[in-house]
């Protein structure tokens, strides 16, 4: 499971990202430590790739971490394993902070609708230069375009389905069914189980 | 919004592209609905080997700053681990709650006999309290009882039965009686017996009726014979814990 890969070392380095979490709860910093190397990249990458910025996503990173120390003891491994855990909260707070931006400056569809052209290009460049996740290229790739755009709009983007449907001119219901139609899709390619 | 289209926000809800008023109220919907919560767990899971594939090195200067800030951060309680405590209370309390009910179960008894009745419902009473105590899931919570006294409810899930045990109870005022509720989550009271203590103010009696979806048992002071509903503020009120 990609989550749950022990790698070599001590105990520490051979217990799993669930583990770690559960002797993170209990208030050991060498745990967290751990947790911290083994999921940094996965968090600052998520939150560089929706807010654009490295120092805001240096901070979003940074907030995660702190809730991740904080509340450890509410990771429930029964709901889903670690890493999704801490990429859930990554991407929430990475979201709440550039729509919070967004709403700042206000920024209108027109400047959207060059944003998210950009976007999806720079989406499928990024993931399709990474060797490693060449299950996910293929999967996201094997989407219809409708799917894929409205998926990576939300999830890279970070936009709101009512504003992927203005951007990609389509209704929102349409939008609706296609996001949810392509995560399963993707879920189903990749095996992915909660 | 309909229960059909809250059931086609999971996807929207896992990539997070709900506005803030829709989040609130999906997540309203959420606990109530099994088959969103297991497709929304299973596309958040999907959702973040996208997530995952976008990784990079963060800038070396942040693992210093998360590792200090953790140093100085206390951590929350979380909601599990505080009822993890106040179970374990409630099963320390689980014996002497059981000397209370031998006490009390050997009264029955003697009542029974005393009337010279071989009650059958008596005995089959004090059988089912027996039972409810010695389940293994059996748990306990306590409180004052207000007017005095004290009040204890043990409930087990698995014999989807509870009793209540009290000492110390007062008499209640003449033309009036105790009645026991089961109360669900979103306040609404289902009767549990009426009962009253005996000469030195214990109780011990199975609460009528299953626990079902109830949340806290409460005791209130009511007209004789007992009313539909609760009519005065309650004396007692615990959580059932099970």
């Amino acid at each position: 499971m990609w989550g749950r890969r022990a790698s070599p070392g001590g105990p520490v380095g051979a217990a799993t990202l669930e583990d770690l979490l559960v002797q993170v709860a209990s208030g050991d910093h060498a745990a967290f430590e751990a947790v911290y190397d083994r999921s940094a990249p996965q968090v600052y990458g998520l939150a560089r790739r929706i807010l654009l910025d490295a120092a805001q996503a240096e901070e979003v990173a940074q907030e995660v971490f702190l809730e991740v120390w904080r509340s450890a003891a509410s990771f429930d491994a029964a709901r889903g394993g670690a890493m999704t855990w801490l990429l859930t909260i990554a991407h929430r707070r990475a979201v709440d902070r550039v729509r919070s931006a967004q709403a700042a400056t206000d920024r209108d569809v027109r400047f959207g609708r060059q944003q998210a052209e950009r976007d999806v290009d720079v989406v499928s460049e990024a993931v399709e230069q990474r060797l490693e996740s060449a299950e996910v290229r293929e999967a996201l790739s094997s989407l219809t375009t409708l799917q894929r755009q409205a998926l990576t709009l939300a999830y890279y983007g970070g936009y709101t389905h009512t504003e992927v449907a203005e951007l990609l001119g389509v209704p929102l219901g349409t939008v609706k069914t296609r996001i949810r139609d392509g995560l399963i899709r993707l879920r189903d390619l990749m095996g992915v189980t909660a | 919004m309909s229960e059909a289209d809250l059931h086609l926000l999971t996807g929207a809800y896992a990539a997070d592209a709900l506005s803030a008023d829709e989040r609130r109220a999906f997540e309203e919907h959420l606990p109530s609905c099994a088959s969103c919560s297991h497709e929304v767990r299973e596309l958040q899971a999907t959702a973040a080997r996208l997530g995952a594939a976008v990784a990079e090195a963060p800038p070396p200067s942040l693992k210093a700053a998360v590792l200090a800030e953790a140093r100085a951060t206390p951590q929350a309680v979380p909601l599990d681990a505080a009822r993890t405590r106040r179970l374990r209370r409630a099963t320390t309390l689980l014996g002497a709650v059981a000397a209370v009910l031998a006490i009390a179960v050997l009264g029955l008894g003697a009542w029974a006999v005393s009337l010279h009745r071989t009650n059958e419902q008596v005995v089959a009473q004090a059988a089912a309290v027996t039972q409810v105590l010695t389940a293994p899931d059996a748990s306990s919570t306590s409180g004052q009882i207000a007017g005095g006294g004290r009040g204890t409810v043990i409930v087990s899930r698995a014999q989807n039965a509870g009793v209540f045990v009290a000492s110390d109870l007062a008499p209640a005022a003449s033309g009036s009686t105790y009645q026991l509720w089961w109360i669900t989550k979103a306040g609404t009271a289902r009767s549990a017996g009426l009962v009253a203590p005996t000469s030195d103010g214990s109780v011990a009696t199975l609460l009528a009726g299953a626990p079902a979806d109830a949340a806290d048992v409460g005791v209130t002071v009511e007209p004789a014979g007992g009313s539909s509903a609760p009519t005065t503020k309650p004396v007692l009120v615990v959580p059932v814990t099970a």
